[in-house]
């Protein structure tokens, strides 16, 4: 068996696991999220920027902002393989794709450096 | 080998052609999609959706946080319709993604794999999203 260790490419079972690690850090997040705004009644100003300020919700936020990046790339990259027959342009739009993810990642962590 | 669409093989008694039996149709609209395909599609749509909806997200989470006039400004959008839509749809895409992705955990585990507990948790999460999309626009619009 040969197995390439030099390849770009990410290996099914990590992809795999990747995939549902990530998947369960971001619906962590989002009930986390979801639940700030059902039990808020009025969000003000002071109270948004005392949440994001808190250490362990920046930690958190830049957990899940990295685990969407892990995420949509194993994801959009299944959706692409099956629907982009052009080897080319399924390139392309996956770099795109990854880059337009890392975009979210910087910002996410320039915000969180801000706040 | 595959030929002017028929399979040429090596049989006993030399090379026998045999044409392909099997009718395609690939035209969506006249197939009827069980609720496990309505179920595993909209896992897909669900999850590029909510990649494009995340610029909206992270524009107006970053404007919220950059001073008290850029949260004013957001709070003020979502006074209007086109906000209160997108944020409508992002929770509802991101509701169903939730649901379709705890059914695959749990059918990674080994169960509802049979043709009928597969149709019924299929059919389950699309009920379960659609009171989330409901309870979601009552949510956000009253």
């Amino acid at each position: 068996m040969v197995v390439n260790q030099a390849s770009l490419k990410r290996n099914g079972v990590q992809d795999f696991v990747s995939l549902r690690i990530t998947a369960l850090i971001l619906t962590a997040y989002s009930l986390f999220i979801i639940g700030y705004f059902l039990t808020t009644p009025q969000v003000t100003f002071e109270a948004w920027q005392g949440l994001f300020s808190n250490l362990a919700v920046k930690v958190f936020t830049l957990a899940a902002l990295v685990s969407m990046m892990i995420h949509t790339q194993i994801g959009l990259w299944q959706v692409l393989t099956d629907y982009v027959k052009c080897a080319k342009l399924r390139a392309v739009l996956g770099f795109i794709l990854n880059m337009m993810s890392f975009v979210y990642v910087a910002v996410g962590l320039f915000v969180l450096w801000g706040v | 080998m595959y030929k002017n669409n028929s399979w040429v093989l090596n049989g006993p008694d030399g090379q026998v052609t045999v044409k392909k039996q099997r009718p395609v149709n690939l035209d969506l609209s006249t197939i009827s999609m069980p609720a496990t395909a309505k179920a595993s599609i909209l896992h897909r749509v669900t999850g590029v959706a909510l990649f494009f909806a995340l610029t909206f997200v992270i524009w107006a989470w970053s404007e919220s946080l950059s001073s008290p006039e850029g949260f004013e400004f957001v709070k003020g959008l979502f006074s209007g319709f086109v906000a209160k839509f997108i944020a409508w749809g992002t929770v509802t895409v991101l509701a169903y993604h939730i649901i379709g992705g705890i059914r695959h955990i749990i059918m990674d585990m080994g169960y509802w794999e049979e043709l009928e507990s597969g149709n019924n948790s299929a059919t389950i999460s699309l009920v379960l999203w659609a009171v989330a999309a409901v309870l979601a626009g009552v949510w956000i619009w009253l």
